[in-house]
């Protein structure tokens, strides 16, 4: 699979896939002037390596700061696409990782994983 | 075209113009001295080669008063262009011999050392250790005065064809591409100012005015969104639907979508809002809310309560536009206080961990000043949320409404 790498800046996270145990990383802030523009690569990567992947698991670990509201929108469509693999068979996992002090982060967690009902979604708290 | 007192484009040829010519002068000042200071060095060798050679040649002839040979020595060395003057002298400073440029008439050789125009040094002859006479020669300077001022011409012209070339250059490109591009953008901007909330913006440009066009489009978009929010509002709230704050938020989805998306052709368009709505029956002290996204939260005797709207915004595509709010009946006593956000607040990242503020800081800050005027809490808000941020930027708009009855 190609590999996926993204530098977070002040406006963008970062963006990691590790091959070796098959887990892609968001981590950081999101309020890029155009999100849709930032992400369609991610989607684009995103949804040919479901397509290609057969039986291993695919972590998806989420650790944002801070999202504005049309990264909450995309990150809708991002876990539509994963929930759309897991109907089809596929082995996906998310990880929605929180600081403790993080009430905001962790509703949003909550909403999504109330919404996505057949997406496997894990709530963490950061371990300091 | 408007004409602007402050074109930019003529700060910038100006400020290049300064720069360049400050640049090129020192140049060329530079480059000049070092010219001339080479050929003054140079003149300052020949004379003395000439003067070293003449005094060796010429001991012998002084010691014999050898006048013949003294005259063909001196005119051969005259026969140089640039010396004007050679003349020998015997031990007591009797003239034997001199020689003169025509164009000074036989000036002495005193004239020739005072003047800047010619470089005049004599040197003694001497014959077996003995001082039997002198040797005075002046060239001149002319051939350096020419290279000065070709050199200095040179620079000026230079120069000139220098700043001909910027002005020229930067008047085209910023008319190109600051100057044309910006007046059509103010164009536009009058237009939306004017309320033409459909006004064309070129967002062709690539570079920090396509940026400036894009953000431009966004701000036109979102006040021609507000509006038609608040007229659809109006029209909602004036019919007989005002009491019912669940309804008028269905009524709010279903006339934004169908002014959003009906009209549009962009099929990109997707925008919408959280709202929160409040209808207060003040003859039974009874409040009726609804949410879309938003709580109300009310504190009685210090205790906070959170009144969760629905899980529903209001306009986005996605929103179903049938989608049925819940109202909330929240007794609404004298004392009580109600508060109602946009989830700017707590959702500002910042502090020592740059987290969001989120509910629970929100909850206690509320708790803490619920007591204090209006108008205090509101700069209380404003402190904390200022702290809160630090060095991060505000991240969204923020609106906060507190509000409470008094004792009738």
């Amino acid at each position: 699979m190609d590999p996926l790498r993204t530098e977070a800046t002040k406006y963008t996270p970062e963006i990691n896939y590790i091959s070796e145990n098959n887990t892609l990383e968001l981590k950081g802030m999101s309020y890029p002037a155009d999100a849709a523009e930032f992400y369609t690569p991610i989607f684009n990567w995103l949804e040919k390596h479901l397509e290609h992947m057969t039986d291993q698991n695919l972590s998806v670990n989420i650790e944002f700061l801070y999202l504005n509201s049309s990264s909450t929108k995309i990150m809708w469509d991002f876990f539509e696409l994963l929930e759309e693999a897991v109907e089809k068979g596929k082995n996906v996992s998310v990880n929605w990782i929180y600081d403790e002090e993080d009430d905001d982060k962790l509703e949003m967690g909550e909403e999504f994983m109330e919404d996505f009902e057949s997406l496997p979604f894990n709530l963490l708290m950061k371990e300091i | 075209m408007t004409h602007q007192k402050n074109s930019i484009g003529r700060r910038f040829s100006r400020v290049i113009i300064s720069v360049v010519l400050i640049i090129f002068s020192v140049f060329s000042i530079v480059i000049i001295t070092y010219n001339i200071n080479r050929i003054d060095r140079n003149l300052d060798q020949r004379l003395g080669n000439i003067l070293k050679l003449s005094e060796i040649t010429m001991a012998a002839a002084v010691w014999q008063l050898h006048y013949d040979y003294l005259r063909e020595c001196a005119s051969s060395i005259f026969s140089e262009d640039i010396i004007v003057y050679v003349g020998i002298l015997d031990d007591m400073n009797n003239p034997l011999v001199s020689n003169v440029r025509d164009r000074f008439q036989q000036k002495p050789f005193s004239f020739f050392q005072k003047s800047q125009r010619f470089k005049a040094r004599e040197s003694d002859i001497v014959y077996k250790g003995e001082k039997i006479g002198i040797v005075q020669i002046a060239i001149s300077r002319e051939s350096f005065y020419k290279e000065l001022i070709l050199n200095t011409s040179g620079a000026i012209v230079g120069i000139v064809l220098l700043i001909i070339a910027i002005v020229i250059a930067t008047l085209v490109t910023t008319r190109h591409h600051i100057i044309h591009p910006l007046l059509k953008l103010k164009d536009s901007a009058g237009l939306i100012a004017g309320g033409d909330l459909d006004a064309f913006i070129d967002k062709s440009h690539d570079d920090e005015i396509g940026s400036l066009a894009n953000d431009l489009d966004s701000m036109r978009q979102s006040i021609k969104h507000l509006f038609i929010a608040g007229t659809v509002f109006k029209r909602v709230v004036s019919g007989d639907v005002h009491s019912d704050p669940a309804r008028i938020l269905k009524m709010l989805n279903i006339g934004v979508k169908r002014s959003l998306y009906e009209k549009e052709t962009e099929s990109a368009l997707d925008d919408g809002m959280d709202a929160g709505i409040c209808f207060v029956n003040t003859q039974k002290n009874m409040l009726t809310f609804a949410g879309a996204r938003i709580p109300l939260i009310c504190i009685r005797q210090g205790k906070l309560e959170m009144i969760k709207g629905d899980r529903q915004s209001i306009g986005y595509k996605k929103v179903n536009a049938d989608y049925e709010f819940t109202n909330h009946q929240v007794p609404a006593d004298p004392g009580t206080l109600f508060y109602l956000s946009s989830d700017g607040y707590t959702g500002q990242p910042g502090g020592p961990k740059n987290l969001s503020i989120g509910r629970k800081r929100w909850h206690s800050l509320l708790q803490e000043i619920c007591s204090e005027p209006f108008d205090d809490q509101k700069e209380r808000l404003t402190e904390y949320l200022n702290e809160w941020k630090g060095e991060q930027s505000l991240k969204d708009d923020i609106g906060v409404v507190g509000f409470g009855f008094r004792q009738k």
